[in-house]
């Protein structure tokens, strides 16, 4: 007992205790203000492609986390995994997006016959895209679709 | 689970890195080159972003300079066991190593978490990575990427640090970014002669205040922020303390480098530094000469654009052949307010720059320091200057330009105006 209190009052006669108590000051808002504890349990507890499919970037008309805007990139993601493609599809983002054929990588191969609609749906509800030529591979909403071109 | 002690066992490694003393081999053996603890990691990084840059010139590929480096590493460790047991194993280096690991590693798990890439990143900067990262060359980079005539460096260091822990996310790259920035914010205040516990303080509410996910979206702006912070350090002791050692030339010409090779407005900045340094107290040839290199530099990176068959300019939303009539065009008092409300947007948006800009005014009003913050006043000056010019002479919509643009060009090269806080600090508390 006597030596944790001779160990304390060194301590807390150190010339420099402010400052250190400042930087954990600092680092417990650094880690309050970046979520580090609640990132750090997603991390454990989701996998990196169910990050990229669902918060990264929104899933379809899900909007991801506050850096992301509704691009939908998140259902790409979702397609390239559920139907393990090995070309890149035609993309076709209804909303303004940038060229997201990053998703699929070292892919160089093109597959016309395959495209990927995103935010199809119009304020009012009615379909953009006429899907009377393909056939629906996939359907999120009709505001997300995976097709195929009729032969 | 495993990812999260990964991104841990990624950071530790990184953070390692910093202190393997590859820059041994150039520089460290000459005494009069005797570095601190904090310029000795900074040049290790710089060292260390050059050696990945002359690799990638000379088309080795990305998973070959990799295992280059595997072995670089190990053999500048084995070769230099001695000086590392007498430099490295220090009470001092180890505090730094566990304060960048424990910030680092806050910081890394908030990159890791978002992931997301901002709109340039995903169109721009990523593609290119990912041909790096697929080993393809120079040229074929060039020829699929949007804007081929982009430097490349950004790029490079993200492929290159995601091949580098073979594990397949991409964020692992960015991660190097991330590294860059906190080595150059503690870098940067080392420039006070404070205690080292002060020293950690105050890089954490530097770092605090910069820091938010939103640079480490994949854009380069945050590279350039930090390189421009790595020299303003060393223009600092140039023009304040007016001490002319040869050192700090050297990294800020390594920096330099680096700024040319990151993106085309690093080109303009390094220019406006090394205009600044022809006022500084350098032996008339040593200006010279340095002057000379920088222009080597510069000619050297549209040298080997052209050598590679590379596209070879600046922007393709500048047509230079008629630049000076588009800028007369656009000289109108509504793109003048235009510019100038998105700069004041800009100064809110960023803390630091507020922060500084405040210190700045303060400072403006002290005779006995004005002489020496001189020339940040002026780069001050230059800097806007340069905003008004460069998007008065675009031949897009300005508006367009302005509003998705102006922030991160006024951003990326605003670290030099931290020099304003530390003189005031310097000044008040004379440390």
């Amino acid at each position: 007992m006597k030596k944790t209190d001779t160990i304390l009052k060194k301590l807390f006669k150190r010339k420099e205790l402010q400052t250190i108590l400042f930087i954990f000051f600092l680092i417990c808002i650094l880690v309050k203000n970046n979520n580090f504890f609640k990132n750090s349990f997603e991390l454990i507890y989701t996998n990196y492609e169910s990050r990229l499919q669902s918060t990264a970037y929104g899933f379809c008309e899900i909007p991801g986390h506050e850096y992301s805007k509704n691009l939908g990139t998140g259902y790409i993601f979702f397609i390239k995994d559920k139907f393990e493609l090995k070309k890149i599809p035609i993309i076709k983002d209804f909303n303004i997006s940038p060229n997201q054929r990053w998703v699929f990588q070292d892919y160089d191969e093109i597959n016309k016959k395959k495209i990927i609609i995103l935010n199809n749906l119009d304020n009012d509800g009615s379909p953009k895209f006429k899907l009377n030529k393909y056939k629906i591979l996939h359907n999120h909403k009709n505001n997300c679709l995976f097709l195929e071109k009729n032969d | 689970m495993i990812e999260f002690l990964y991104i841990c066992f990624s950071v530790f490694f990184l953070c390692l890195l910093v202190f393997v003393p590859i820059n041994n081999i150039f520089f460290i053996k000459k005494k009069n080159l005797e570095f601190n603890i904090f310029d000795y990691t900074t040049l290790n990084i710089l060292v260390f972003s050059n050696i990945i840059l002359i690799f990638a010139i000379l088309k080795i590929s990305i998973s070959f300079s990799v295992y280059i480096f595997y072995l670089l590493i190990f053999l500048t460790i084995f070769v230099f066991k001695k000086f590392i047991k007498n430099n490295i194993f220090k009470k001092e280096v180890y505090y730094y190593f566990s304060f960048l690991f424990l910030i680092f590693f806050i910081l890394s798990i908030d990159i890791a978490y978002y992931l997301t890439l901002g709109w340039d990143a995903q169109s721009i900067w990523f593609p290119k990575a990912i041909s790096f990262y697929n080993d393809e060359s120079l040229l074929e980079i060039s020829k699929f990427s949007r804007h081929p005539e982009y430097p490349f460096f950004g790029s490079l260091s993200w492929a290159f640090f995601w091949k580098f822990f073979h594990l397949e996310k991409e964020y692992m790259g960015r991660f190097f970014y991330l590294l860059i920035f906190l080595i150059s914010i503690f870098n940067f205040v080392d420039i006070l002669r404070i205690s080292r516990t002060k020293k950690f303080l105050l890089s954490l509410v530097f770092i605090s205040l910069i820091y938010d996910y939103w640079h480490f979206r994949g854009y380069q702006e945050i590279i350039i922020f930090s390189l421009i912070l790595i020299i303003s350090k060393y223009l600092y002791f140039i023009f304040c303390e007016n001490q002319t050692k040869i050192k700090f030339l050297i990294i800020i010409l390594i920096s330099s480098n680096l700024l040319i090779w990151t993106k085309n407005e690093g080109i303009f900045f390094i220019l406006f530094i090394h205009f600044l340094l022809l006022f500084s107290k350098y032996e008339k040839k040593i200006k010279v000469l340095n002057i000379s290199l920088i222009l080597i530099l510069i000619s050297l990176r549209f040298l080997i654009y052209k050598i590679y068959n590379l596209e070879v300019g600046l922007q393709d939303n500048y047509n230079f052949s008629n630049i000076f009539i588009v800028f007369l065009e656009n000289l109108t008092l509504s793109n003048i307010i235009l510019i100038m409300e998105n700069i004041f947007l800009t100064i809110f948006k960023f803390p630091i720059i507020l922060i500084s800009l405040i210190f700045s005014l303060i400072l403006l009003f002290d005779k006995s320091v004005i002489k020496n913050v001189l020339f940040v006043y002026i780069y001050l000056l230059i800097h806007l200057g340069f905003i008004f010019i460069i998007y008065l002479s675009t031949s897009t919509d300005v508006y367009w330009m302005v509003v998705t643009g102006l922030n991160r060009v006024f951003f990326e090269a605003s670290s030099i105006y931290l020099l304003f806080p530390i003189f005031y600090l310097k000044k008040k508390f004379k440390i």
